[in-house]
This record gives structure tokens, C-alpha cells and sequence, in this order.
């Protein structure tokens, strides 16, 4: 195998040997050292392989014996070099596109941020792009444990976080958990109203009780007091501490709601034959070949970037974007009453829902839809039962 | 003292493998080589061998192989071939 390959990088060459005297021939090239192999035996002579550089050994031998040589393959490097001189270009290129890559793998180009809340997914990739990891950050600069503790930090509601640097590319493996609840401080408090409200529902844990059940209270005012008054058998005060008030407190609070559509509207008819055209990027240079011509001004615009990568995780700076251009008419239409109801309604629906997924009870709804001007309006007020209270430090002196 | 005999006479020197190949060393030279026969010239003597698929896998100036099916080797004192 090794002595295959020194042959290859030194260069050798089959060659056909006839004439008067073959025999002679090989005779005399081997007395001066010419090593020959694979020796097959022809009708008039012999062919054989021998080293690219013995060539010139042998002519005078040829001579001497009267021997004709025809030379039927050359192999090795020297001869590919020598074949493919034409081509130096195409192998600077190659070994230049060799060297880029290799400079290009030594930094982040796609940072990837997976979790089940795609909310948070985002804000933390939003976090790491702008504070953390930019693309184009040299890998060797990223410390994926350092990472991970930042990122932690700056987000209570992750429970649990790994980054990993794979190629080009960082993905960081979120698992949401619940937010801790901020502890507060047990400042002494009071606990006040957030709207205005009747109560219905009332439950002290700690503090004086100022309203009860049937109160109508404003925004403001206080709740639960966190001042607490001992009182003698005299029924004087004999001693006032300040504690953090907290209980819950509900109330029907009473919601304005309006919302309205407009009858009359433009609808966007689409053409059938959308045009769509490539664009080609390197980092923030973009070089676009063709530009289709539209026909009218007005269109929707829908890009698609697709980011070079090599196998799964080598990522590059480059790539192409596939943009369609849809094209469009605005026509005037009118929805009809019932219709217009019917987006109402459901906008209603949905704001109630949203309510209730809040674990707020809905008490009375008063929503009413009219028509009033070319628009049909929804107006009208929602009563809810919802908790009202909201802790406040109090004024009082720290003891 | 004793020295090896292909140091002192100039003796070929033959290693066999079976029939399948034959590794000659110390020999001045082919004098025929035909897939049937090959004869190779020595210091004192020609060895010839004969068989079938006869091939040279090598040759230098110091030992050669030939590989193939192996039936026959003669030695010829040199004084009886004409070559």
C-alpha cells in the first residue's frame, strides 16, 4: 500500500518495449538500478511499469539495443499537475472557498432559542442577540456556563436551561416554569380598592377590616387597614401596631365596553398569478439578479429566508430570500347587518372569554349593538366579579 | 569459517512458495520470459522454470518474483545453453 502510494506521488508509467533484443534490453536497464514490476510478455517484446524519472535512463539502452519503446499510460501527481496546469484558477478557488469556510466555522451564526412558551422563547432570544451572543461573535468567545447563568438571572420564570454550541450554531434548551412570586417585604400596608365596586366577597387574614360585605367603595379607598388598635378594658387604645394588611377582597366592578365596524369597507381581491423572485444575501449585503415589474402599486409582500447550512448544525452568513409578491385590488364592499353583528359578537365573545380565563365572573352583560352613522357599535357595560384589592405601604412610622 | 555459499560460489539463490511464486535473488539476467517459461541466467548456471500464467511481478537489480503456476524448474550448467 505504501509502496502504491510513494509510486503515485513520484509518478510511473506503463510502457511497450519491442524490437530485435528484449530480453537484452531489460537486462541492461536493471544492471543500472532501473526497478521494474507488473512485466508482461507481448509478441514482440514486453510491457511493463516503471518510475516517471528512469524514462531518461533508459534511452540510451534503447539505442544501444535497438529497441523501440511506446509509452502506453502515465500516472501519478506529476502527470495530474501537469494535465490540470489550465485549471490553477479552479484549484485557488477551491482551496480559497477551503479557507473561508474554515473562518467562517469559527463563529455563531444562528442562535436558536427552543422552549414551550414561545413568548419567553423569544425575549430570551431577543436577550442573548442584543446583550449576549450578536451573530458573527466568535465562538471562542462564548462561554455557554457563563451563558446560562446570565441568562437565569435575568429570567426568573426558567426553570431549567442548557446551551449548547453545535457548528455554527447555539440553541439554548428552555423549560419554563411558574414565575416565583416576588416575596415581598412585610411593610406594614394597607389594602385598597383598584376600582370603583360594591363588595361581595370579604376575607381578612391580617389587619382591621374598614368596609364589609354591600359596601359601595371608590378607587382608593382603603380595604383592610394595617393599623391595628389594642384596646384597654377601659376601651381605650391602649397600644397601635403596624402590619402588612392582606386578604381578598371582591367586588362587582362594573366595565365600559365599545367596539365598533364600520359597514363599509375595502376588501383586497387578490390576482391570481402572484410573481415571486430570489434574492441572494452575505451577512447585510443582499444582491437581487431580477426584479419582476408589477402592473399595479398596490401589493402584499411575502419574504421566505432560507440561511445556507452545512449538514445539520454548520450555519453560514449567507443565503437566499424567496420573495413573493401578491398583487391586489381594493374593492369597496359593504358587510351586512347581520354579518357585521356576527364580528361583533364575536369580538365580544372573545374579550369575555378572555375574562373568564382570568377566573373573573361574569355578572351582567349589557353590551347592545345599534347601528349609528354608516357603523354598527356594540356599547354598553359588563359587570364582573373580580378581586379588587391591591396592597399599599402605609405612611405609618416603621417601628 | 564458514561463509555462505552465494558469498563464495555466487550461487542464485531461489525461495519457493508453494508453486504459486518464486523469489530469485542474486541472478545477471532473463534470457527468455514467456507466460510458459521463464529462464533466467546465473552466475554458474541457468534456472528455467516452466509452468503456466507465468508473470514477473517485479525485477531489479538484485532479486525479481515471479508469480504464477510453478511445474518444472531446471538448472542448466551454463556451459550447455547458448543464449
Amino acid at each position: 500500500m505504501l509502496l502504491k502510494l510513494l509510486r503515485y506521488i513520484f509518478g510511473y508509467i506503463k510502457a511497450e518495449v519491442y524490437g530485435f533484443a528484449p530480453e537484452r534490453f531489460m537486462n541492461l536497464i536493471i544492471k543500472n538500478d532501473v526497478v521494474v514490476w507488473d512485466v508482461e510478455n507481448t509478441d514482440q517484446g514486453y510491457i511493463f511499469h516503471t518510475g516517471r524519472k528512469n524514462l531518461i535512463k533508459m534511452k540510451p539502452f534503447l539505442q544501444k539495443t535497438n529497441m523501440k519503446i511506446k509509452i502506453l499510460e502515465r500516472r501519478g501527481l506529476p502527470y495530474f499537475f501537469k494535465y490540470h496546469k489550465k485549471r490553477v484558477a479552479f484549484a485557488i478557488g477551491f482551496a480559497i472557498a477551503g479557507i473561508l469556510l474554515f473562518v467562517m466555522s469559527l463563529f455563531v451564526w444562528e442562535v436558536k432559542v427552543t422552549g414551550e412558551d414561545k413568548l419567553v422563547a423569544e425575549n430570551v432570544l431577543k436577550q442573548i442577540e442584543k446583550n449576549y451572543v450578536a451573530l458573527g461573535t466568535l465562538k471562542s468567545n462564548v462561554n455557554c456556563h457563563e451563558l446560562e447563568r446570565k441568562l437565569r438571572k435575568d429570567f426568573d420564570e426558567i426553570s431549567w436551561i442548557s446551551c449548547e454550541l453545535k457548528g455554527t450554531g447555539l440553541t439554548v434548551y428552555l423549560e419554563e416554569g411558574m414565575a416565583p412570586k416576588k416575596k415581598t417585604e412585610e411593610v406594614p400596608g394597607d389594602l385598597i380598592a383598584t376600582k370603583d365596586a360594591v363588595i361581595t366577597k370579604m376575607i381578612t387574614r391580617q389587619g382591621t377590616p374598614i368596609v364589609k360585605v354591600k359596601d359601595t367603595v371608590k378607587k382608593g379607598d382603603i380595604l383592610i387597614s394595617g393599623t391595628i388598635y389594642i384596646y384597654d378594658d377601659n376601651n381605650e387604645i391602649l397600644e397601635t401596631s403596624y402590619i402588612c394588611a392582606d386578604g381578598d377582597v371582591c367586588g362587582y366592578v362594573t366595565e365600559s365596553y365599545e367596539d365598533y365596524i364600520e359597514l363599509k369597507y375595502y376588501k383586497k381581491i387578490y390576482d391570481n398569478n402572484p410573481k415571486s423572485y430570489l434574492s441572494f444575501y452575505i451577512m447585510d449585503y443582499c444582491l437581487t439578479p431580477y426584479i419582476p415589474k408589477m402592473k399595479t402599486k398596490d401589493y402584499d409582500t411575502y419574504t421566505q429566508i432560507h440561511k445556507a447550512c452545512i449538514l445539520d448544525h454548520f450555519y453560514l452568513p449567507l443565503g437566499y430570500k424567496k420573495i413573493t409578491r401578491t398583487p391586489y385590488q381594493l374593492k369597496l364592499q359593504e358587510y351586512s347587518e347581520q354579518d357585521a353583528k356576527k364580528i361583533l359578537k364575536e369580538r365580544l365573545d372573545k374579550k369575555l372569554k378572555e375574562f373568564q380565563k382570568k377566573g373573573v365572573e361574569i355578572v351582567k352583560n349589557d353590551v347592545k349593538i345599534v347601528k349609528e352613522n354608516g357603523k354598527l357599535v356594540a356599547k354598553g357595560t359588563i359587570t364582573l366579579n373580580e378581586p379588587i384589592a391591591v396592597s399599599q405601604p402605609s405612611s405609618a412610622p416603621k417601628e | 569459517m564458514e561463509l555462505p555459499g552465494d558469498v563464495i560460489y555466487g550461487d542464485v539463490l531461489l525461495k519457493l512458495s508453494g508453486n504459486r511464486e518464486a523469489l530469485i535473488e542474486n541472478y545477471k539476467g532473463i534470457l527468455l520470459y514467456t507466460p510458459e517459461e521463464v529462464a533466467i541466467a546465473c552466475k554458474k548456471m541457468t534456472v528455467r522454470l516452466y509452468g503456466t500464467n507465468l508473470h514477473i511481478c517485479y525485477f531489479s537489480g538484485n532479486d525479481m518474483k515471479v508469480i504464477g503456476n510453478i511445474q518444472q524448474i531446471i538448472y542448466v550448467s551454463n556451459g550447455e545453453l547458448c543464449c
